[in-house]
């Protein structure tokens, strides 16, 4: 029962926890706001708001039991009671202790278990005993705070910098400010506040809010990644209607070529044949349809989910005002920050991500772009400098950041400098480059203009992060700058995240995906037409030598890519990362898929040249390549050349002998088929006797070997049908298989088997000898 | 296990009903009483004894705790990972999950004489790691008293994840250390080499 309490209480202190950043959040914001506002009406409506926040705070932590909370609310709640009856006005010296009593909450909200630690008891009263001081508000009294508040200076209220802000002294008697708890007096008012506050609770001004529910956002990301599965299953579906169509063109191509003897027993066939032909293109019919409609409702579903996790971008700038004061505070410069459109929605994880990059923009621009007020008002500037901060949607899928401020822009001389000595542009570039190219080379790594290098900024590495992040999002960001004017940051971004895309390739036996996003093109090239430059195989598109992976070779397979012919066509993608651009040689270019990517599970956390798998329509899974690491590799490696490699292998495989292997199992199978390929051969694989038999009827073989124990048919029975068949009486097939008694032998080779081996006692070498015996 | 212990006990106990309701009830409470008791019996088992699923690894018996084994499955579709160590079979997919496969015969340096079948995956799984182990063959499911289990004298690299050996020449693994073995892990940014 005990522990039920206590898990009990858990979970109240976890969602007070959650209510009380919102509360949080939200004083701070009213603190701001009143901080900009000269309005007296607008500035009383925010004291309402806020107070009514700092009351809901402070009951929330009374139901959690946390006193200290408890006991600082009701001192904020009755400088704030005071304040709404006007017996006292707000001053610099309120916001400064405000602000640091917000500090103070936040923090101790931010670390709930080792709050003790990081947030002392004492801190909390002498906060409060700030606090409460602030309802005497003397001078003298001021002084004391900054003393016991570890040396911490406050600016004297009367010489506040802003000429609006009036200082009255308040008439309610001065308090003890040691006291932990808030006298009487406060209690009374703000008992009185609250009825006050209660009775327009009712008021209209509430409703009109849209209806929200409120669910934890991890939950709602694994709705998401549910919903996101399901372009497994349209996939899926999309297959299956691909493999029925498949069915019925080979049915009804059969139905044409039958020519039988027995006319009745025809007739009966062709009869059965005709309504199974029937029957399949109905239910064809219907699959399409189903397909069409489960497609249209897995895109609405993954629509609406994604909208479902769209937020506001409000909700991810909540820190931002504050951010600007703090740090302007702490450079000596003024700065006003206006936020414009933060009611776009963006999907959350685009929010989480875009928060890093847009601090360091805006340091930058508090940092190096606002100037000092004495240097601003040197140029007819107001001493302080203003952000702006827009956000617009301009396409459906689409948002715009504009982030501009009117501070000393960007020298294009010192960019040039920087860019120079980074070695990112030659000289003679340099002097050809147009205004808008230089300034985007500040979002190259190793570019600062700051000649002085703070912890702020200044390290030239920023930029190239903030620009990598938001393509990374899918996004794009440009620069504009006058000098002298201000700077710009234009940063478009997705409003939600993609879906995966993928081009699916075969090298060997093996599939692969490479990200479409990676991908220009597909080409097609000749052997003939390959270049060795530098020892580096390299092919001309579009007029320039660019080089070549040969990608089985890079990623270890087995498979061997060998110049056979100088006409041989190879099959290629043209790859970029970043400005460096590659060709891929594949075996097959097979299909663009759209799938999620997942992860290679528990035991594979970090493969090279391997980012991930996604599922195809079949339910195979498919590793996806890391273009950008494959390049990376690629250009570690001394060489790659296998141009170099003789071209006598041509005569040779004209005399290559082709032998089928057949085997349920993958390892076997392709055990056997390594172990026969680099014995020289070519080597053609079926999964059971059915495949293998109907492959036999298509193309010629020199041998079979197979496996005994296989589905739908098995070993004996498809050596036994080749026996049968007149064209194939002279195969010779080879039985490999688990089956070791006698009696399996002796059957294999009444069958017609020409050899049998034991998989237990297999070797290599048995096998190959084998083979050369038999051929 | 204990599920099994009382199905047991219903099936022996069908078909004597007595046509007497007093006596059905006797007859009922008695095998209540009795159910109970296997029940208790069950747990002691449990105590002293392993569950264990027995699979074949190059002509070796080995076993894996049974509660360690989520599911066992035929290997049919598997995705090859290039770049990784020779214990890393592949990965498969089950039910839109995916799961890595290892191969143990590399992890214990077993001869790869003949031909693996690696008709079998099984799926172990604990705290929140899950990953498939390939077998030649699954033999089926045991106890074995935990008296039994010798201690292994010699020692060899594969020693770590073997609890001891059976009188019978089982080999019992010691499942959770193979589980949260980080030497089962490929993580190629971290440390380049792995020890496999």
């Amino acid at each position: 029962m005990k522990k039920k309490q206590e898990e009990f209480m858990q979970e109240l202190l976890a969602d007070f926890m959650i209510e009380a950043a919102e509360h949080h959040q939200a004083i701070v914001t009213g603190l701001l706001e009143l901080e900009n506002n000269q309005d007296r009406d607008s500035q009383q409506h925010i004291i309402e708001k806020t107070f009514r926040e700092i009351h809901s705070l402070k009951g929330a932590a009374r139901a959690v039991n946390l006193l200290e909370i408890e006991h600082l609310c009701q001192g904020l709640e009755s400088v704030f009671s005071q304040l709404k009856q006007q017996s006292i006005t707000v001053s610099k010296f309120f916001f400064d202790t405000f602000h640091s009593a917000m500090d103070l909450l936040g923090q101790y909200l931010s670390d709930p278990a080792n709050q003790k630690k990081s947030v002392s008891a004492d801190k909390m009263v002498s906060m409060l005993n700030e606090v409460q001081a602030l309802c005497n508000g003397n001078d003298t009294r001021a002084d004391a705070f900054a003393k016991s508040s570890g040396g911490k200076q406050y600016l004297p209220v009367n010489l506040s910098a802003e000429p609006k802000t009036e200082y009255k002294p308040i008439s309610a008697a001065p308090q003890d400010y040691k006291a932990v708890n808030p006298p009487a007096a406060n209690k009374e008012l703000s008992e009185a506040a609250l009825q006050n506050m209660d009775s327009r609770l009712g008021s209209p001004d509430i409703i009109g809010h849209k209806e929200t529910v409120r669910i934890s956002s991890s939950k709602l990301t694994d709705f998401f990644i549910q919903a996101e599965e399901l372009i497994t299953f349209k996939s899926m579906f999309g297959y299956d209607l691909h493999e029925l169509n498949r069915i019925g063109r080979l049915l009804s191509n059969k139905n044409r070529g039958l020519s039988l003897q027995d006319d009745q027993f025809k007739m009966a066939l062709e009869t059965q044949i005709k309504t199974l032909n029937d029957d399949i293109q109905l239910l064809t019919k219907n699959l399409d349809q189903h397909y069409r409609i489960f497609s249209r409702t897995v895109d609405d579903v993954l629509f609406r989910i994604k909208n479902a996790l769209l937020l506001p971008f409000s909700e991810g700038l909540e820190w931002l005002p504050k951010f600007v004061r703090d740090l302007s505070k702490d450079l000596k410069k003024e700065v006003q920050i206006a936020i414009e459109g933060s009611e776009m929605e963006i999907d959350r994880r685009i929010l989480e991500k875009i928060k890093d990059p847009l601090i360091h923009l805006i340091r930058n621009c508090i940092d190096h772009g606002i100037e000092t007020p004495e240097q601003r008002l040197k140029q007819n500037k107001p001493p302080a400098g203003k952000i702006s901060f827009k956000i617009i949607q301009q396409k459906s899928r689409e948002i715009t950041i504009i982030l501009s401020d009117d501070g000393a822009g960007i020298d294009r001389k010192k960019v040039i400098q920087a860019s120079l000595k980074a070695g990112i542009i030659s000289s003679e570039k340099a002097l050809n480059m147009s205004d808008d190219e230089v300034y985007n080379l500040i979002f190259y790594s190793g570019i600062s203009t700051s000649p002085f290098i703070t912890d702020l900024s200044g390290h030239g590495l920023g930029l190239a992060i903030v620009a990598e992040s938001v393509s990374l999002l899918g996004g794009s960001i440009k620069v504009d700058t006058v000098p002298f004017e201000g700077t710009t940051f234009t940063i478009i971004l997705p409003v939600t995240l993609l879906t995966f895309r993928g081009i699916l390739i075969r090298l060997g036996e093996h599939h692969f995906v490479v990200p479409t996003k990676s991908v220009d093109r597909a080409i097609r090239f000749k052997s003939s037409e390959i270049k060795s430059v530098e020892n580096k195989d390299t092919i001309n598109v579009d007029g320039v030598a660019v080089g070549i992976m040969w990608l089985s070779k890079m990623l270890d397979l087995s498979t061997k890519t060998t110049l056979t012919n100088r006409n041989e066509l190879f099959h290629a993608l043209l790859i970029h990362s970043g400005q460096r651009k590659i060709v891929f040689v594949v075996d097959a270019i097979l299909d663009e898929q759209e799938g999620v990517i997942k992860s290679l599970g528990s035991q594979l956390v970090n493969v090279r040249n391997v980012s991930g798998a996604t599922l195809l329509g079949d339910g195979r899974i498919v590793p996806i390549l890391n273009t950008t690491e494959l390049i990376e590799n690629l250009i570690n490696t001394s060489s790659m050349s296998i141009a170099n490699n003789d071209l006598n292998d041509e005569e040779n495989d004209k005399q290559k002998q082709t032998i089928l292997v057949a085997d349920d199992s993958i390892t076997s199978r392709s055990l056997i088929r390594n172990i026969i390929e680099s014995a020289g051969y070519n080597v053609k694989t079926a999964v059971d006797g059915v495949e293998a038999f109907s492959l036999l009827q298509g193309e010629h073989f020199d041998m079979v070997v197979t496996d005994v124990e296989m589905p739908r048919m098995n070993g004996f029975d498809l050596t036994t049908k080749i026996r049968n068949d007149k064209n194939f009486n002279d195969l010779p097939v080879i039985l490999v298989t688990a089956l070791e008694l006698p009696s399996d032998k002796q059957r294999g080779m009444e069958c017609g088997a020409n050899a049998y081996i034991v998989k237990s006692s297999f070797e290599q070498s048995n096998l190959v000898d084998a083979i050369s015996r038999l051929i | 296990m204990e599920k099994q212990v009382i199905n047991d006990a219903t099936v022996e106990s069908m078909g004597t009903g007595t046509g007497n309701p007093e006596q059905d009830l006797k007859i009922l409470h008695e095998r209540a009483l009795a159910l109970s008791r296997l029940q208790d019996n069950g747990h002691k088992e449990h105590t002293d004894s392993l569950y264990v699923v027995k699979f074949m690894l190059s002509g070796e018996v080995y076993c894996i705790e049974a509660e360690l084994v989520s599911e066992v499955l035929p290997l049919k579709e598997l995705a090859v990972i290039p770049c990784t160590p020779p214990f890393i079979v592949g990965i498969i997919n089950i039910r839109g999950q995916v799961f890595t496969v290892l191969n143990l015969k590399k992890v214990f340096n077993l001869s790869e004489r003949g031909i693996s079948e690696f008709n079998k995956v099984m799926i172990v799984c604990h705290e929140n790691i899950s990953f498939g182990i390939v077998a030649d063959a699954i033999i089926g499911t045991q106890y074995i008293g935990n008296a039994a289990i010798n201690q292994v004298l010699y020692s060899t690299k594969s020693n770590e994840f073997i609890t001891g050996v059976t009188s019978e020449g089982l080999i019992v693994l010691d499942g959770k250390a193979l589980i949260k073995s980080k030497e089962l892990v490929v993580n190629q940014k971290q440390n380049k080499d792995n020890k496999f």
